[in-house]
């Protein structure tokens, strides 16, 4: 029993000393909350570079999928805990400004960034453009040999080679998938043809990946095929030399806006517009480009202060309706799960 | 003393407000915000509700019935062999067998992608072995999911038999035997009988983790669609009011389960009355397992351990080697010397340490308390307090962390009229909240064990309620408390599928730190952490198996 009584006092006196360890460390500093899904890497680098000219804030960033930053701001609305959103395909921030979740603000380089690409009520403006690939195993697979459009990839020769990022909790996916139903919208006037070329990719599909990381894992098998973003296809090749090539698809592809946006009843909202405008400069672009694979949304940088990864892969864009992929998204995923998904 | 029941007496009154305050402002109040959460969907979507869900309801009822059945079987059968056998490296091979406890669900998720995944470590080394240029297998989906599940919930049936092999009273089997029962018929009729109690609450234990279970899933079976997995997914897509209804619908099932379980085990008791104490040594203890059990004993260890060696080995070589023939690359220490160079590396685990030494400390409050007044003073509303605080058995993780961010987003009476949401305190609570039925239910079950004319005479001689419950009640439930708290601390402190929705900057925690290296591709980080994280977990059983002994 005395034992049972140290411990029990022991285990208080631990909890104290952890508490009035994790209080004591919280600084005196202005807190600065970011939610991003752009990665460790990149965070840390911009969280120190804003830190060193801004001493008297503290920048703390939450990594995580854009679309699980999207749910956590919407769950926390009666509560805003984040300044910053800082990435999201530009759809997410179409819904999450009709939600009310943002606040306006037009930064100083409004005006370069194309109509589309920015909330015309300034409470989002794009940072970078994604285009979507084809991505493959470079070790079984060419350019050649590989699929080279969307109606190659839901031919029945790709039966059980293709792996899909599980799209309900994945912006890029999400948006892939919906850009083609927007897309036969556009043609024929009706979701089927799209719903149609989703149940061919189902059916094609050996797997749906929990995260990126098992998607790659997976892509390393034979004749494995995907749909993912560039930037993420070379930053792999580059950093970890994986196995993966990419086709564009020859019809035009699906190129996403990503965005950044502040959050309606932010806390700090003086630094959290420094912030904004910090990561958004042109030398912060062109950083982002050459280290993190990123290209910028903007229009006046010029081209030769690019990295030549940029300028050496010319891509055709899709004339897409976003707005109604906005609209319409939640719908369609949830169609997608219960109908066709197996 | 009176069996019908004691009304709440005014002596009585402060210890009740302590569970009640909890059972009430913790477990009622969030449940009863995310039902007003889901009315929308029932309301006007109900056909959406009743056919989406159908699907998920059957696999989450089939992989838990599955898991139950599957893991019972090894459990048992290990528990027996174990107990009744001689072999070589016995105390060794006992501890191994309970490694998967020790192990966090997503290490245990983890783990199992490093060694059996397209690039797992066993995988490769078929591949190398014998000159295999495509993979051998493929382990995704059902068969993975229930292989998971098989290696973290066998130990729990494996642990409740084990306990309950030790008071068996040996002269029933040698009764058996000499009554001209053989071996087998000795088996079935005398020896598992015995066993149906503890075989019964491993059940409930297995059966309500794996209809919660999200992790493996998660992970393993991307085309199947399970309840826990569609309430995330729902959630995602930002239907509220449908996840919220998922969520409502799979508490209730769980919770119709739990009472079949607790009905079931009331009516069932077997008894093993016998008269003086009992004697636990018999004739069968000293059979040797032979050449071929004791391999498949040493063979089912090192299975065992393979998935902690996967982990182990993929903290050891190059990141980004995962995709290339690791079995080339040199060993470093680099992934580690990574992990300890960042300034803030040590914020995890002081986070994840102290929210579960503060979640062990409340349930210790809460569940001693209320388990005091249910078991020991025989309180008349003790049945509703049970029932209350075992809610949370039936409660997955993913939907307690939502229905406390609906709850905690505004100030509330129950959180001194703080808002909790994004709070530190937020995570202790809802560690507390899923793990307190189990400090209840050890609590109720080492008290019932106490022959209460210990505390009749304590009464008779004039000691108080104060002293009685000192001197005489607390010492002979300290076993079942300090083992309760060590499962407790485990539990929260490898804590992922609630800890992902409600933790900040400040509050990240060991497994939330697994969770963004391996969204990172970092997965030589990601199994660092992974390693790190499961030695904090065995110093902690190894020093408080010392200190349990001791006070034993």
């Amino acid at each position: 029993m005395r034992i049972a009584v140290r411990s029990v006092a022991i285990l208080f006196l631990i909890a104290a000393g952890a508490l009035f360890l994790s209080c004591n460390k919280e600084p005196a500093k202005k807190k600065l909350v970011v939610y991003s899904p752009h990665g460790k890497e990149m965070l840390t680098e911009f969280e120190k570079m804003f830190e060193a000219s801004n001493p008297d804030t503290d920048v703390q960033w939450l990594d995580m999928g854009s679309q699980e930053v999207y749910d956590r701001i919407r769950t926390e609305k009666a509560n805003p805990l984040a300044d910053v959103w800082w990435g999201a395909p530009a759809t997410i921030f179409m819904r999450a400004e009709k939600e009310g979740l943002l606040e306006q603000y037009s930064p100083s380089w409004a005006q370069n960034v194309p109509a589309q690409s920015r909330s015309s009520s300034n409470m989002w403006f794009g940072t970078f453009v994604t285009p979507q690939v084809i991505a493959f195993n470079e070790k079984t697979l060419t350019k050649e040999t590989a699929p080279k459009d969307w109606n190659d990839i839901v031919s029945p020769q790709w039966k059980g080679k293709i792996v899909i990022r599980n799209p309900m909790a994945s912006g890029t996916m999400r948006a892939i998938f919906c850009a083609m139903i927007a897309e036969s919208v556009k043609r024929t006037g009706s979701e089927a043809e799209g719903f149609d070329w989703l149940r061919k990719l189902n059916e094609n599909t050996s797997a749906y990946a929990a995260d990126p990381t098992q998607m790659y894992i997976k892509l390393a098998g034979n004749d494995a095929v995907t749909l993912w973003n560039m930037p993420d296809i070379f930053l792999q090749k580059e950093k970890y030399q994986y196995p993966f090539g990419f086709n564009f698809p020859s019809s035009g592809t699906v190129v996403l806006t990503d965005a950044i946006g502040l959050i309606k009843g932010s806390k700090n909202p003086e630094a959290a517009k420094k912030f904004y405008e910090f990561v958004t400069t042109e030398s912060s672009l062109i950083l982002q480009a050459e280290k993190f694979y990123r290209i910028p949304a903007r229009t006046d940088i010029p081209g030769n202060k690019l990295p030549a990864w940029i300028s050496g892969n010319p891509f055709i864009t899709l004339d897409l309706d976003w707005g109604l992929i906005a609209e319409k998204e939640s719908e369609w995923m949830k169609k997608w799960d219960s109908e066709i998904k197996k | 003393m009176n069996t019908a029941g004691r009304k709440v007496s005014v002596r009585l009154l402060p210890v009740l407000l302590i569970p009640a305050f909890f059972a009430f402002g913790y477990i009622v109040y969030p449940l009863i915000v995310l039902f007003i959460e889901s009315l929308p969907a029932f309301l006007y979507d109900f056909g959406t509700v009743a056919r989406n869900s159908a699907l998920p309801l059957w696999n989450s009822v089939l992989l838990s019935l599955v898991t139950v059945a599957g893991s019972c079987i090894i459990g048992v059968a290990l528990a027996y062999v174990v107990y009744y056998h001689k072999f070589p490296l016995r105390n060794f091979i006992s501890a191994v067998l309970l490694v998967p406890i020790a192990a966090p669900p997503l290490v245990g998720v983890v783990s199992f992608l490093f060694l059996l995944g397209e690039n797992g470590l066993l995988t490769k080394l078929v591949m190398n072995t014998f000159g295999l240029s495509t993979v051998p297998f493929i382990f995704d989906g059902w068969i993975a999911v229930i292989a998971v599940h098989l290696f973290s919930f066998y130990p729990y049936f494996y642990l409740f038999s084990s306990s309950a092999l030790m008071k068996t009273d040996s002269n029933l089997i040698d009764a058996s035997y000499s009554l001209g029962a053989g071996r087998t018929r000795t088996i079935f009729r005398v020896i598992l009988p015995q066993l149906v109690p503890s075989v019964t609450g491993a059940s409930l234990v297995v059966f309500m983790a794996s209809m919660a279970s999200f992790s493996a899933p998660f992970i393993y079976a991307g085309s199947s669609k399970f309840l826990t997995t569609e309430i995330f997914f729902a959630k995602v897509n930002g239907d509220t009011s449908y996840s919220a209804a998922l969520a409502i619908i799979l508490t209730l099932i769980s919770l119709v389960f739990l009472q079949l379980l607790r009905i079931y085990r009331s009516r069932y008791s077997v008894n093993t009355k016998t008269k003086g104490a009992a004697r636990t040594e018999t004739s069968l203890s000293h059979r040797h397992s032979g050449i071929l059990g004791t391999s498949v004993l040493i063979a089912f260890a090192v299975v065992i351990l393979l998935p902690v060696i996967a982990l182990a080995y993929l903290s050891l070589i190059p990141e980004g080697s995962l995709m290339r023939n690791f079995f080339a690359e040199p060993f470093t220490t680099d992934n580690y010397s990574k992990i300890f160079s960042d300034p803030e590396f040590l914020d995890p685990f002081t986070n994840s340490v102290s929210m579960s030494i503060i979640a062990v400390i409340l349930v210790l409050i809460v569940g001693v308390s209320s388990a005091w007044l249910i078991a020991g003073k025989k309180l008349r509303a003790g049945g509703l307090l049970e029932s209350v605080l075992s809610i949370p058995y039936g409660v997955p993780g993913t939907v307690i962390a939502i229905a406390f961010i609906l709850g905690f987003s505004v100030p509330t009476v129950f959180s001194f009229s703080a808002i909790l949401a994004g709070s530190f305190w937020i995570l202790p609570l809802a560690y507390a909240v899923r793990n307190v039925p189990l400090m209840t239910q050890s609590v109720i079950s080492g008290l019932s064990s106490i022959d209460p004319s210990l505390s009749e005479a304590s009464a008779t001689l004039g000691a108080g309620e104060a002293r009685t419950f000192s001197k005489i009640t607390a010492p002979l439930m300290a076993p079942s408390v300090m083992h309760a708290s060590l499962l407790v601390f485990i539990a929260c402190v490898g804590e992922f599928v609630s800890t992902i929705l409600l933790y900040t900057f400040s509050t990240k925690t060991i497994s939330v730190e697994i969770y963004s290296q391996l969204r990172l591709y970092n997965t030589g980080a990601a199994a660092a952490y992974g390693v790190i994280l499961f030695a904090v977990v065995m110093t902690v059983v190894f020093l408080s198996r010392k200190t349990i002994e001791k006070a034993g």
